[in-house]
């Protein structure tokens, strides 16, 4: 199978504190992955890692086999844990916005989904409620045929009916032959979607596998996995 | 992809750009109506003096006055403004997740920068002579000596630096953007080093860089010109040759902080 992202090594260090230590892991193309870990663990540095924010300290990541620049940002999708759009731009300017720098925009889809949502196109982001504008780039995000799509929190801050609608925005866009990276701590929302897990603690992969064969194996869903094994980890 | 940068660039600023440009040409206008008004009263006596409208001419004058110079600082702080938000807070999410580079990504900010402060410069030299020629009375004559004038001036010109008109007026050009590309850089510098290198009081910070950048500029631009005061017979130099020295002094500063920006949002990059 294709591997989608890989990296060797991977350390990043914040003045006070190691985030990633040495990470080594590939992602396999096609699949959802879960990068599951309590606060700190490691999951959004990793991301912004992947898409370009940050540049590591030590080690490589890479893309599709290419180092992270404009060429792998041009097949990632990166859906950040907070609004990231001018609060004076309407949705109709940020459909503008995404058409205009990312060939594999679908904007038919895009206003598809934002009708089914009830959100006018002339309406001011700043106008709209938190969880509407995490809708609205949720659906500019996935209405992109990216290789890859970077999820950090996606279903953090929103109610459970908005949890729901998200998961489900991101399984019936979901492109059988891109990858999808979702980190959360939000393990029973998201665990039915997953494909592959990844447990991180402390800069650390301290499990990882296939969602479905895990949970044959072990008898436990992923949350119960989860809970069991970050309870026996320090400072958890 | 740069081309689609700068068009969303400008597009994010040129709204406030165009109400600046209006509100300084359109105070030129009205600041010279009163002017008129003031002179006419004048002119014609007290009996013509309406007091209320004399009081309002006066205001008149000194708003236009004060928007006309304010202008040109309130797009300096706007496209400021723009720069860190849309690198170093969340809208930098997206700027540095777009599938365009470093250089792109700061060039952009130049060329806007300078594009335009040279928009609202002319805003304000025409609102300025909207001002005198709309405000003072008596200038028929002005029009049909200006040609006459205008070939005298430059005559004494061509004189004094030993260029001809247009290559002055080259030369005025170049040292104006290159001025204005080497401050676009200065700036940008002290708000990456602020944001980057804070993690409160960002804006002090890049204050204090920008002071200090300049107070650097000043020590090695009084050290360069000793040196070349000692070493080469200052009046040896033409005007000209002093100007394409100055130009390239500010693209020198310029270079000399656009590398160390980008150094730093390409490698030392992390938003809150």
């Amino acid at each position: 199978m294709e591997t989608v992202l890989s990296t060797v090594g991977l350390s990043m260090r914040y003045t006070n504190k190691l985030a990633l230590d040495k990470l080594t892991l590939d992602l396999p193309q096609g699949k959802i992955v879960g990068l599951l870990g309590p606060n700190g663990s490691g999951k959004t540095t990793f991301i912004k890692l992947a898409a370009g924010l940050l540049t590591p300290t030590e080690g490589s990541i890479t893309i599709c086999g290419q180092s992270i620049g404009p060429t792998t940002k041009a097949i990632v999708s990166y859906l950040p844990d907070r609004p990231y759009f001018s609060r004076q731009m309407t949705v109709a300017q940020q459909l503008d916005f995404f058409q205009d720098f990312y060939a594999d925009f679908d904007r038919t889809r895009a206003e598809t989904m934002l009708e089914a949502l009830g959100i006018r196109l002339n309406a001011k982001f700043r106008t709209l409620s938190k969880g509407t504008q995490e809708k609205v780039q949720l659906v500019l995000v996935m209405s992109r045929r990216a290789k890859l799509y970077l999820l950090d929190e996606p279903i953090g801050g929103v109610d459970p009916a908005a949890r729901d609608y998200i998961l489900n925005t991101i399984i019936s866009n979901y492109d059988p032959s891109a990858t999808i990276l979702i980190s959360t701590h939000l393990i029973s929302d998201v665990e039915r979607v997953l494909d592959e897990f990844i447990f991180l603690y402390q800069g650390n992969v301290v499990r990882s596998g296939n969602a479905d064969e895990t949970r044959e194996e072990t008898g436990k869903s992923l949350d119960e996995l989860f809970r069991e094994v970050f309870r026996c980890l320090p400072n958890c | 992809m740069f081309a689609k940068l700068l068009k969303h660039e400008f597009k994010a600023t040129a709204g406030m750009l165009g109400i600046l440009c209006a509100a300084c040409l359109g105070f030129g206008l009205l600041g010279g109506g009163a002017i008129r008004y003031l002179a006419w009263a004048e002119e014609t006596g007290p009996r013509n003096d309406d007091g209320l409208l004399t009081i309002l001419s006066v205001l008149i004058c000194v708003t236009a006055v004060i928007v006309i110079a304010a202008c040109s600082i309130i797009l300096l702080l706007l496209l400021v403004n723009r720069f860190y938000k849309s690198r170093f807070t969340d809208e930098g999410y997206l700027t540095f997740t777009l599938p365009v580079n470093g250089h792109q990504i700061l060039m952009t900010t130049v060329i806007t920068g300078v594009v335009e402060m040279v928009a609202i410069s002319l805003a304000v030299a025409v609102s300025i002579l909207l001002m005198g020629f709309v405000g003072i009375s008596g200038l028929e004559g002005f029009w049909e000596e200006f040609p006459a004038g205008a070939a005298r001036f430059f005559e004494m010109l061509r004189e004094a630096i030993g260029v001809g008109v247009v290559g002055y007026v080259l030369l005025g050009i170049l040292v104006a953007l290159s001025g204005l590309v080497g401050e676009c850089c200065v700036i940008m510098l002290s708000v990456s080093l602020g944001a980057l290198v804070a993690k409160k009081h960002k804006i002090l910070l890049a204050l204090l860089f920008y002071y200090l950048i300049h107070m650097a500029i000043s020590v090695l631009s009084v050290g360069g010109l000793a040196s070349l005061s000692f070493g080469v017979a200052m009046e040896s130099m033409s005007y000209s040759m002093v100007l394409l020295m100055t130009a390239l002094g500010w693209l020198a500063i310029g270079a000399a902080c656009y590398f160390p920006t980008h150094y730093l949002i390409t490698r030392r990059l992390n938003l809150p």
